[in-house]
């Protein structure tokens, strides 16, 4: 495959990518906000969400509350991606999903439903570069479980397939950048599954933590001695990347929660007392870290806890009942993080304190993942 | 006029400053329903402890007999069974149940942990031991397992102090517990706090951990025959034949938060799903009645057992059902979203 570089939008490139867009998109683009420009005044929240009746939605909220769009699709979505310079966001279907769509997110309108190839699903993750090339996680079916990364590009208005590149292992689920944007540090579940189904084939778990370069070359690949499913991933400035584990009935009972990669370091254990471990039920379902403060954190839905550790040391520094809580994305001051059944809160730390607020923005059904906006 | 509107003024002011006197909305009246039916639970729990305990104590030193103390076990069993169904608060949050029942114990642990420590001649620190030595399980295993006989006194003599261990153990835990459910009534009375934002996210919570139970409760039949054959051992209460007894314990305690908690809140929006949830448990009820059966350990082995089985747990189903997805969408509540269908 060809590499892709990835310069950082500038003003005469976004005009040429504006011109070269037709239809839906660049009537999008007819009053375009230049680079440096906010989209948002203020941070806005983006995620999948579910209702009752179990239909699925793409949602935007300001923290106060405020709707940006609610707009219903046919799969149930997982992370969300931010294009890098232009008013679009890219809602991945989870597992076996077959669908992403990209949405206007100055109105929610529906732009483009981007559908898996033959053989392949989705695993509810991607990323996009800074020149818009989009990068997600699949499942090749013909070979179950074998990770690839599809490569998209924009021709013709559209997002399109345009190559694929291993992921060198089985599920790969969330990933994200190594420093310098040199390549992709990826969470390789490890379970293999077959097309259409969420049912694991077998009882064999062969997660990985692979570091790769963008043209797909592999730089190292590390597993936990346990054998649990690395699901989801986060990075520091510094380059530190910490894993987040799903417990899986396979793996006899052993169970890490999270695993730390300081720059340079091997992939280990983080402490987790084991009588916390037992109370979450060894599942996490986002990871996050604020670099500032260097704080590491987690949501445990099955526990109904989210938790606060300092990432150097390791010293816990918040354990709180949040039912279902499972969005978690870092802000200026600290966390926002989400609920399958309650309501949303604030983490931030006031006159030394880590505090916890309720934010008030509808109740349930919040997704996996979310991101705020900038 | 003027102390008209004065008065009027000062009620509006008064009101603004207490929020208790807006008049309660349906949740926040089921939310103190079921949190009334459930505290006199743990007194009763507290005192079936001590009371263990103290016949416990009496037993070891001649003055109970054997079956007063297996009488005792089975009313502690039985209050904190009671308490056990609606898990909310301190339990849930800190995992507590473990502290006092081990179960599933497919690899009989309670009985390898006992015997082991049993050889090791120091003080018994139950706050340093495995949870398995700590609970009602292990003082089951001491009371009623066959492998040993409690009349001879050498052998009260060698589990005598773990017995009274476990009592002085759980009279101490089920006190503390209490005080813990007691202080966890400020996280649902007065709203945003630490822990919840509004009453809904109460009723979610309450919702949730009822729907979980229900479904632990067909768990604990299904557990036993989950390998193809029946396993006795893996029946909770086995050695004491009190399978049932438990069961129904339990689902007396689900019924009445049904009646004094969740009935009213589901009346006001579904009739029909009131009449089915009433009829599940009168039939359920009625079918699990301790005392015409024989002990499950005894009749799992044969057809008309295993048929028992399966229609009991055909019923918890139904009933797991009309509350984790009737019910709950009727009360615009998800459970469990994230935690059971994550990814």
């Amino acid at each position: 495959m060809t590499a892709i570089s990835s310069p950082t939008i500038n003003r005469r490139r976004f005009l040429q990518l504006s011109l070269q867009l037709s239809g839906s998109i660049s009537t999008l683009l007819l009053f375009p906000a230049l680079p440096g420009c906010t989209f948002f005044k203020h941070p806005t929240l983006l995620s999948a969400r579910n209702d009752v009746d179990n239909k699925h939605w793409c949602v935007s909220y300001s923290l106060d509350g405020t709707e940006h769009f609610r707009t219903e699709v046919p799969q149930r979505c997982h992370d969300v991606l931010q294009h890098p310079s232009l008013p679009l966001a890219l809602f991945v279907a989870r597992r076996p999903g077959t669908h992403c769509y990209l949405i206007d997110t100055r109105n929610g309108n529906l732009l483009q439903t981007l559908t898996a190839r033959n053989n392949r699903h989705f695993y509810g993750h991607g990323i996009f570069d800074h020149d818009g090339t989009l990068y997600l996680t699949e499942n090749d079916t013909t070979e179950p479980g074998r990770g690839v990364l599809g490569i998209y590009h924009w021709r013709d208005n559209l997002l399109q397939f345009s190559d694929e590149i291993s992921t060198h292992g089985i599920e790969p689920h969330q990933f994200v950048w190594l420093p310098d944007n040199a390549g992709f540090a990826i969470a390789n579940g490890g379970i293999r599954t077959e097309a259409g189904s969420r049912t694991a084939l077998d009882e064999t778990i062969e997660s990985s933590l692979v570091f790769m370069k963008k043209n797909g070359e592999l730089i190292s690949k590390e597993t936990l001695s346990n054998g649990n499913s690395i699901r989801h991933i986060a990075s520091a400035a510094d380059g530190t990347i910490v894993t987040a584990q799903q417990f899986s009935a396979n793996n006899n009972g052993a169970a890490t929660l999270l695993a730390i990669k300081k720059p340079g370091g091997m992939l280990e254990p983080f402490p987790v007392d084991t009588e916390t471990e037992i109370q979450l039920q060894a599942y996490s379902a986002s990871v996050a870290i604020h670099s500032a403060n260097r704080w590491l954190a987690v949501t445990a839905p099955r526990g109904n806890r989210l938790l606060l550790w300092h990432l150097d040391s390791g010293k816990p520094l918040l354990d709180v009942a949040v039912q279902d809580c499972a969005g978690i994305t870092s802000t200026a001051d600290g966390f926002i993080v989400s609920s399958g059944e309650g309501g949303c809160r604030s983490v931030q730390q006031q006159a030394g304190l880590i505090s916890v607020t309720p934010l008030p923005l509808p109740a349930g059904g919040w997704d996996n993942h979310l991101i705020l906006t900038t | 006029m003027r102390s008209s509107l004065l008065a009027r003024f000062s009620w509006t002011a008064l009101c603004a400053a207490l929020t208790a006197c807006a008049p309660p909305t349906p949740e926040q009246n089921a939310i103190t329903a079921i949190y009334k039916t459930m505290t006199p639970h743990y007194a009763q729990w507290r005192e079936a402890s001590a009371a263990f305990s103290v016949t416990s104590n009496n037993f070891c030193h001649d003055k109970n007999t054997l079956a007063e103390a297996r009488n005792s076990w089975q009313q502690a069993m039985l209050a904190w069974t009671g308490v056990q169904a609606f898990p909310a608060g301190p339990i849930n949050d800190k995992n507590y149940a473990t502290q006092v029942t081990y179960w599933p114990d497919p690899k009989n642990l309670v009985a390898f942990q006992i015997e082991a420590r049993l050889k090791n001649d120091t003080p018994i620190a139950l706050a340093e031991s495995s949870v398995a030595l700590r609970g009602l399980t292990a003082a089951e295993y001491i009371l009623f397992d066959q492998s040993h006989d409690l009349t001879q006194t050498a052998t009260r003599q060698r589990y005598c102090p773990l017995l009274l261990a476990i009592g002085i153990y759980q009279t101490n835990f089920s006190s503390s517990t209490e005080k813990e459910w007691l202080e966890f009534s400020k996280k649902i009375a007065k709203f945003p706090n630490d822990r919840f934002a509004n009453a809904q996210e109460v009723v979610t919570e309450f919702l949730r951990v009822q729907v979980t139970m229900l479904d632990g409760l067909g768990k604990h039949l299904q557990e036993p025959l989950k390998s193809g054959h029946a396993q006795i051992y893996q029946l909770e209460y086995w050695r004491s034949g009190q399978t049932q007894a438990g069961l129904h314990a339990a689902i007396k305690m689900d019924e009445a938060l049904w009646h004094n908690g969740w009935r009213a809140l589901a009346a006001a929006k579904d009739e029909d799903l009131v009449t089915s949830i009433d009829q599940t448990y009168t039939a359920l009820l009625g079918n699990i009645a301790p005392v015409s059966l024989q002990p499950l350990s005894v009749s799992i082995t044969t057809t008309e057992g295993l048929a028992w089985i399966r229609n009991r747990q055909s019923e918890l189903h139904m009933l797991d059902t009309l509350y984790g997805r009737a019910l709950a969408k009727t009360l615009g509540v998800q459970i469990g979203f994230n935690a059971n269908d994550g990814d």
